[in-house]
């Protein structure tokens, strides 16, 4: 019995040793995903003018994202696949592509446009996506950014961040009576369009949630102020005036708040402000400079600095228990931190032996990485998804020369660096959520 | 006729003995070559590490994910005795409803389905070892 037991063992157990080598992938390429974009199917002239200009946005809007190489149409071997029709994976394979879109676009009545396209895993051989959408035919440039919101959101797991703009400060004249407006662009550079006239100082722009307002701080006769810009009607209205405030104003996750730092008595400290009631709530007491604050996603924490350690760091408070915990402990100084939308990192901005860093931590404060370095370089702003984020900065030319200030874009690995295309010197940039 | 009993018996015995031995041997010399066999169809760790470097070019890391220490995706692969991948199945597929998890389990199925991972370079003596492999794909350290 014992020699039965004693063969069993020694016939099944190395058997099922074989069965479980496990071997770990700890590491992979970074290479941006190849896709393969076929111009939808189209009918007329006129539709394929369409088709090809949402092509050039789609393929534009993966490219700049970093995680996308778009291939040439040249190395296809089907230039054409009918919209039902299953695509021939083989002949895809040998492009290298991991992904393949195609579609149809036609137009109704002459007015909108109806557009369906499908999504290939090539490698997988299975369909991720087949979607319709209907808009009017003006709106072609946003449907190309919904589309390329819903690729990148089904290949990498992650919302998309097309569809979305940048509101921003443009500045032009001399250093002594320098014009600062109020600017705003897509995220891809296009569709720029001031948002005021130059008469008076405006700084700082934060988008409402819905993306549907900005908050804006102005002087005028150097009374800070702040606006609140309607973007579909450019109607304005004032706030009130401010004459403590050290910090531009952030709206709360539900749109119902607005949060800043006030100078009152010499000390600065955070307060709240509810938009209907107008009062003011504050959040922190401490005789010093409590500023920059900043909610996280879900609305329960707030991050901002403050020097009472010594020197200034940043914080995170509980908005409930008003508990405040000190995050970050590394050298130098830690300033504008912003909570990522996605809720899992605080970008900041940190000054060190002579240079301005952009850079992210884990809410908890760990995790600290460098995104980017320059001379100057300031208020980092999160792109809808929490993956780009975007800053101004000013670089130290080789001969002493300060460059002007302009609009960067970068992953949140630190990679992809780019520059917003805009048509003056730009700083202060504040992203807005997906538009509704 | 006592002796020649005793002589036959004793015969009987050596060679008894003799086939007693020589049983023992072969199953000295069978143990011996069954540990042999085990031993040598182990893989080594430079063996283990060739393969895992094949797949190093075929996955494209889905780096700068939200809680990459979650993403960890175990895909079994089969591969016939020429090294090519035949079957693949995914192990953990209870966290699919997750879309950065079904992101990071698709990323590493495209690269076990990658045409330049379809074929692995293995020792080929080694088949049972080899003929079906976990592989874990770990994102965690992408960003290190």
């Amino acid at each position: 019995m014992r020699n039965l037991i004693f063969l069993f063992l020694s016939i099944v157990l190395p058997l099922k040793t074989f069965a479980e080598l496990r071997i770990d992938i700890t590491r992979g390429n970074t290479e941006p995903i190849p896709v393969a974009l076929l111009k939808f199917n189209a009918n007329s002239n006129e539709e394929e003018k369409i088709s090809t200009k949402i092509n050039n946005v789609v393929s534009n809007n993966l490219e700049r994202s970093g995680l996308f190489k778009v291939l040439p149409e040249e190395i296809f071997l089907e230039k054409n696949i009918k919209f039902n029709d299953t695509p021939s994976f083989s002949n895809w394979k040998l492009t290298t592509s991991q992904g393949l879109v195609h579609g149809r676009l036609s137009f109704k009545r002459n007015k909108s446009l109806v557009l369906e396209f499908r999504l290939w895993d090539v490698f997988s051989e299975k369909q991720m996506v087949a979607q319709q959408l209907t808009t009017e035919i003006s709106n072609w440039r946003r449907i190309a950014h919904v589309i390329s919101d819903i690729i990148y959101k089904r290949i990498t797991g992650e919302s998309g961040y097309f569809d979305s703009r940048i509101v921003y400060i443009s500045e032009s004249g001399p250093k002594s009576s320098r014009k600062k407006r109020l600017a705003i662009v897509d995220q891809d550079g296009e569709n720029h369009k001031f948002l005021t006239d130059g008469s008076y100082l405006a700084l700082t722009p934060r988008f409402s949630p819905a993306a549907q307002e900005v908050a804006y701080l102005s002087y005028n006769n150097r009374i800070p102020r702040i606006f609140i810009l309607d973007l579909a009607t450019g109607f304005q209205k004032i706030l009130g005036d401010f004459p403590g405030m050290t910090f531009s104003p952030r709206y709360s996750p539900d749109g119902k708040k607005l949060i800043m730092s006030l100078a009152r008595s010499g000390n600065t400290d955070i307060y709240e402000m509810n938009l209907k009631t107008q009062k003011l709530n504050r959040l922190t007491r401490y005789d010093g400079i409590d500023t920059a604050p900043s909610y996280s996603p879900d609305g329960n924490f707030v991050t901002f600095e403050s020097d009472r350690s010594g020197s200034q760091k940043i914080y995170v408070m509980n908005l409930k228990t008003k508990k405040t915990k000190r995050i970050s402990f590394g050298s130098g100084k830690y300033a504008t931190p912003v909570w990522s939308p996605r809720g899992d990192l605080i970008a900041f901005t940190k000054f060190l032996n002579g240079e301005f860093y952009i850079g992210v931590m884990y809410t908890n404060g760990k995790g600290e990485r460098v995104v980017y370095r320059s001379y100057l370089v300031e208020g980092p702003t999160w792109s809808p998804n929490g993956r780009v984020l975007s800053f101004y900065s000013q670089a130290k030319l080789s001969d002493g020369k300060i460059t002007a200030p302009k609009i960067k874009l970068i992953d949140l690995t630190g990679v992809n660096l780019r520059e917003l295309i805009t048509p003056s010197d730009a700083s202060d940039p504040a992203w807005s959520s997906l538009l509704p | 006729m006592d002796s020649i009993l005793k002589s036959i018996e004793k015969i009987k015995k050596d060679s008894q003995n003799q086939i007693d031995e020589k049983k023992d041997d072969e199953k000295i010399e069978d143990k011996e070559e069954t540990k042999e066999v085990r031993l040598g169809e182990k893989l080594t760790i430079s063996e283990k590490d060739a393969i895992r470097r094949q797949f190093y070019r075929c996955w494209i890391v889905p780096a700068g994910a939200k809680d990459l220490k979650d993403l960890i995706v175990s895909i079994k692969i089969k591969l016939n005795d020429e090294g090519e991948v035949i079957n693949t199945k995914l192990l953990t597929d209870r966290k699919l409803n997750n879309p950065f998890f079904r992101a990071a389990s698709e990323s590493a199925m495209r690269a076990v389905n990658h045409p330049e991972c379809k074929k692995l370079q293995v020792p080929k003596k080694k088949y049972e070892t080899w003929k079906e492999i976990i592989l874990d794909f770990d994102p965690s350290q992408s960003l290190n």
